[in-house]
């Protein structure tokens, strides 16, 4: 039997765009025809081997990512990503324009995800010279998610079938992935999630980087100084007595007003609160479908790959499987995909490669 | 608003104006004090106490309920300190005991116990939370109920055996949330809980707003826009996410807009409460929502000072729940939500009121407080009689059974009409008092007009504050604000109003007694003696001081049987065939009719009681149900056994049936105009067993509630429509007659 072959018959290449509330993300495969195109985004993207490649010079925020690619059993590809802050991705993209408005090249085909390729369509299409294909944002993400969780199967042992899949993002979507290829369901989901923390991080404190101030927490924070604890209410001796510890979380932040708090021990509840009502949905969930593990995605938890020991998406991921930890007494494991941040981008390529006409 | 309480010589009233200091005098002195119970939480300190009374306004047992600022605790403490001076001598070797619980039973435990000398006794809180909620939901007839912006509070009816009751969860929101699985009565467990409830709502906004009160905070949720804190599903996608379900106006993420420059979000400290409120409440409802789904429960109550009878709260609970249940479940609220912990904890004491009889509590909103001590809330609170007997549902009763045949909340004309009606009425007999009306002749008997005056005012406060805000104390029926006006009049030390007039009318009407059943005795044949009979028993019914339309009639004399049998038209037709009834008789006749009386006088001696004779020389065994106490001019059971005692002196028919125990009268358990077939006494109940004819008369009991009522056994009902609001209710006019007989095998609703 013969294998189907895809093939640039249309010249156009393979680039998915995730745009998120927070973050731009930008995959694509390199191929030859990627390499003829006149285009400048196809040029910004051009020979990743590059250090210095020219998208990360235009504002993208991480050094060019590879990854393995499953999705053609004949032509094993690598996918490169690069991310931008959504203010960065404006600019970006005003410098393809500007390259646009002095070379002028034919517009070419795009596949896009997230909230922004809806919502900002008109100015993306114009700014960057592109048709965008929307690619349903669930879809995206789990099929992408699929690619980067089964690539870990080896080394960290198989997907479990139906995965629950908690993306963390702006918001908070509860995914359920069956085994089958496009099987998802939004099963449930939060309105406090990644840009909760933020903003009242920036509301409460002054920080104004992400990292400075989850590192901070870590480092310095005590949650206890702006949380009530039960020993808060009862009385350290009393709590003893009543057999409930005295460290133990009553409310979360009901104790900000004693204004002892520091900008780190504000991060640090806010920090907790988020990741354990997080992990708790996520025990909820899991409970009802019947599973043991659960995976993290999502610019939450920021795992772009960054391997450092004490960086701030290594904090944000152990605050979760703690959560989890506690809510599922150790019963359920966390799982994170090497790639989190990126699935979104990996599932709209994976799309522009699934509607390329077949040919045997 | 005002709120009303009533001073001890009982004819005074004393209006307090909502917030200022409470009246601290009780209403009864002569009261004694039983038990106590405290419940110390964050904001409230909650006290529930039992008082007993052998004379006076009520007899029996009565729960109170109190609210103090927990900042204030000095006032609840002196409050505590003079409940404690009118309790009962100490039994020796039993020192006396307060209750506590919540979290500062320990903290001010030390306190109280010097302060107050007496034992201090700490129960678990959890334990007192449901016990209260059980004990509740089974005696208070309106305690639960659902809550949304568009359809407000609708109550729902109360489960009446105990395996209904459970498993239930119950959310309880404090500074942090609990959430607890109730299987039975003291079996409940701990299955979850989240800290991100109360406190963290307080302590955010605080920070955030400098807002220092929380019922500052509450009223600042009202006015603001969380959209513009949020970041909203359509400032995502421009639009809705249909694929998923979710509307651009879904909050994607709470507080997510405001560091996002491109969205300018421009806000106010209202925005941000109530983006947090809105971020709490959903949060806990989707927590509920999924300990409901993994325990397979199906009922969710909350509870908690979060809630406080918080319409947004409540609003916001309501909609988390049935978005994540797909509209499959309601949260449920509880009208004495800041009292279960106390309520619980006082039924955990030794000599507590239910340990000693089974029991059953009407509750009484003569003297109402707001639920929550605070104007935020939607309900107040009455105090709740305990009944001599636990109040049983009649057997032949089908379900579902809902007593009342208006819905004075949904129907804003009828309410108005009645609320209105009942003021005026209530003017007229301060007119009827005043003009001695109502007196025998003797000095003794003469009502005292200063006590109609009082009750007068605190009646007509009640109907004010039931005009603005409709469902203040439950579901609102014509039979609530009937039962309320005699509460009210017990309450300032008048018993029975329409005592000399119901004996003077007695008297009259039993002297024409005789003649009465003379006549309809003489009759040919058994048919026409059956329709007399009801026709006799239609225009008896005419005969009521609680008909506006019909005071000046009955008052001058004016008004005969004979008269009265005049207007009997018959009609509508539809609500009208004692020919079918008579048919019935004749072909097989009762072995045991139950007949809930009316009014005192022509009513009940010319009309129900020949009724009763002739169906008891059928064979039949009658059960005459009277009031078990004044309302109105209804007859009681004490004054009915009095008049068929004095007709059986002149009627061998009636001795006969008598003294073979076939013609036997009963209190029925109600102390108002109307009935509840769910709330009747035990002994009734056991006579009632093997009844296959259950005879509703007068308007109250058989058109404004019962109308709809159906039986496992035949049943009659015979009534005039006395009154506009009535007639409109069942689309006829005002005098026309009710006299509907129902198979027992018919579907056809009344």
């Amino acid at each position: 039997m013969s294998t189907s072959t895809r093939t640039f018959s249309d010249g156009q290449p393979f680039i998915g765009l995730d745009i998120g509330g927070s973050c731009v993300k930008l995959g694509y495969v390199p191929d030859a025809s990627t390499a003829r195109l006149e285009h400048p985004l196809a040029a910004v993207i051009r020979d990743p081997s590059k250090s210095n490649c020219l998208g990360t010079e235009w504002g993208a925020k991480n050094a060019i990512r590879k990854l393995e690619w499953f999705g053609d059993s004949e032509h094993e590809r690598a996918v490169y990503a690069l991310w931008f802050l959504a203010p960065d991705f404006i600019g970006f993209a005003k410098r393809v324009k500007e390259d646009r408005e002095l070379k002028p090249t034919p517009k070419i085909r795009v596949s896009a995800t997230g909230g922004g390729a809806l919502r900002l369509r008109a100015e993306i299409e114009e700014m960057l010279g592109v048709e965008l294909l929307i690619v349903d944002e669930l879809k995206a993400l789990t099929s992408g998610w699929r690619v980067d969780a089964e690539s870990l199967a080896e080394s960290d042992g198989p997907v479990e079938y139906p995965a629950l899949v908690c993306n963390v993002g702006t918001g908070v979507s509860l995914v359920s992935v069956g085994a089958a290829h496009g099987e998802y369901e939004r099963v449930s989901g939060s309105g406090i999630g990644g840009a909760t923390f933020w903003g009242l991080v920036q509301r409460l404190t002054l920080f104004t980087s992400f990292g400075d101030a989850v590192t901070a927490a870590k480092q310095s924070g005590d949650p206890g100084q702006a949380d009530t604890l039960v020993g808060d209410i009862y009385g350290v001796d009393t709590s003893k007595a009543i057999g409930m510890p005295a460290d133990l979380v009553a409310g979360f932040l009901g104790k900000l007003s004693a204004g002892k708090a520091t900008d780190a021990d504000v991060v640090a509840a806010l920090l907790r609160m988020v990741t354990s009502n997080l992990g708790q949905l996520a025990v909820f969930q899991a409970r009802l479908m019947g599973v043991n593990e659960v995976w993290f995605t999502g610019g939450f938890v920021l795992c772009v790959g960054e391997r450092q020991e004490d960086s701030a998406g290594r904090i944000v991921r152990m605050a979760l499987a703690e959560a989890v930890s506690f809510w599922s007494a150790g019963k359920i494991q966390t799982r994170f995909p090497p790639d989190a941040l990126l699935l979104g981008a990996l599932g709209a390529v994976a799309a522009s490669l699934d509607a390329l006409p077949q040919t045997t | 608003m005002m709120f009303g309480s009533i001073n001890s010589s009982g004819a005074v009233i004393d209006c307090i104006a909502e917030g200022s200091a409470f009246d601290i005098v009780l209403p009864n002195q002569t009261e004694r004090v039983q038990n106590i119970a405290v419940d110390i939480g964050g904001s409230l300190a909650k006290v529930v106490y039992y008082t007993t009374a052998t004379t006076g306004r009520h007899s029996g047992g009565r729960l109170h309920f109190k609210a103090f600022e927990t900042d204030h605790l000095d006032q609840c403490i002196e409050f505590m300190r003079r409940l404690v001076d009118r309790s009962s001598e100490p039994t020796p070797g039993l020192d006396p005991v307060i209750m506590a619980t919540g979290g500062g039973a320990h903290r001010f435990g030390a306190d109280l116990r010097s302060r107050l000398g007496v034992e201090i006794r700490v129960v678990d809180e959890m334990e007192s939370l449901t016990a209260g909620l059980n004990f509740l939901m089974r005696e208070v007839a309106d305690e639960v109920f659902t809550y949304s912006e568009a359809r407000g509070q609708k109550f729902v009816s109360p489960v009446a055996e105990s395996e209904d009751l459970f498993p239930y969860m119950l959310v309880n929101i404090g500074s942090g949330v609990s959430i607890l699985k109730v299987t039975g009565e003291g079996q409940y467990e701990r299955i979850s809980g989240t800290s991100l409830g109360g406190g963290t709502f307080w302590g955010l906004l605080h920070e955030l707003t400098g807002v220092t009160s929380f019922d500052a905070m509450l009223e600042t949720t009202k006015s603001g826009d969380n959209t513009k804190v949020d970041m909203m599903v359509g400032d995502i996608y421009g639009t809705n996410y249909d694929k998923i379900g979710l509307k651009a106006t879904n909050i994607a993420a709470t507080m997510g807009g405001v560091y996002r420059k491109g969205l300018d979000k421009q806000y106010s400290d209202a925005d941000i409460a109530r983006s947090l409120l809105y971020m709490v409440s959903n949060n806990i409802g989707q927590i509920a929502y999924l300990n409901a789904q993994l325990h397979g429960i199906r009922r969710i109550y909350f509870g908690g000072y979060f809630i406080r009878g918080h319409p947004l709260t409540m609003h916001t609970l309501s909609y988390a729940i049935d978005f994540w249940s797909k509209g499959m479940i309601s949260a449920l609220f509880l009208r004495h939500e800041g009292f279960l912990g106390a309520t619980g904890a006082l039924l955990r004491g030794e000599a507590a009121p239910t340990r000693r009889r089974a029991c059953s509590f009407t509750e009484n909103f003569s003297v109402a407080e707001p639920a929550a001590g605070d104007s935020a809330g939607v309900s107040a609170l009455g105090m709740l009689d305990q009944q001599a007997e636990r109040l049983e549902r009649l057997p032949q009763l089908r379900l579902p059974y809902v007593p009342d045949t208006v819905d004075l909340a949904a129907d804003e004309g009828q309410r108005s009409a009645w609320l209105s009606a009942l003021e005026r009425s209530t003017h007229e007999l301060v007119g009827l008092v005043e003009r001695g009306a109502l007196d025998a002749g003797s000095s003794e008997d003469r009502v005292d007009v200063g006590r109609v005056r009082a009750f007068s005012t605190l009646y007509a406060r009640h109907l004010h504050r039931l005009g603005a805000q409709p469902l203040a104390y439950g579901a609102l029926t014509v039979r609530g604000i009937l039962g309320l006006r005699e509460q009210c009049l017990r309450e300032v030390g008048l018993g029975d109003v329409f005592a000399a007039v119901k004996r003077r009318e007695t008297a009259a009407a039993l002297m024409a007694f005789p003649e009465c059943v003379a006549r309809t005795d003489g009759l040919p044949t058994r048919r026409e003696r059956v329709l007399a009979l009801l026709g006799n028993a239609l225009a008896g019914n005419m005969f009521d001081w609680g008909a506006s339309e019909l005071q000046g009639a009955l008052a001058s004399g004016a008004l005969d049987l004979a008269a009265a049998r005049e207007r009997i038209s018959y009609s509508p037709q539809r609500l009208n065939n004692p020919e079918a009834f008579a048919d019935n008789i004749i072909a097989g006749g009762y072995g045991r009719v139950l007949v809930f009386v009316d009014n005192s006088g022509a009513d009940v001696v010319l009309g129900v009681l020949p009724l009763a004779r002739f169906l008891a020389q059928t064979g039949a065994t009658v059960v005459l149900a009277a009031n078990s106490r004044p309302a109105l001019n209804d007859v009681t059971e004490g004054e009915l056994k009095h008049i068929v005692g004095e007709a059986a002196k002149v009627d061998k028919s009636l001795a006969q049936a008598l003294e073979e125990e076939r013609l036997l009268v009963c209190a029925s358990g109600s102390a108002g105009p109307c009935v509840d077939l769910r709330r009747l006494d035990p002994r009734l109940v056991a006579l009632a067993h093997a009844a296959d004819l259950v005879v509703l008369v007068g308007m109250a009991r058989a058109i404004v509630s019962n109308y709809h009522a159906r039986f496992t056994c035949d049943s009659l009902r015979i009534a005039v429509f006395k009154n506009k609001m009535t007639a409109d209710a069942a689309g006829a006019n005002v005098f026309d007659s009710l006299c509907l007989y129902v198979p027992k095998d018919s579907n056809a609703k009344s």
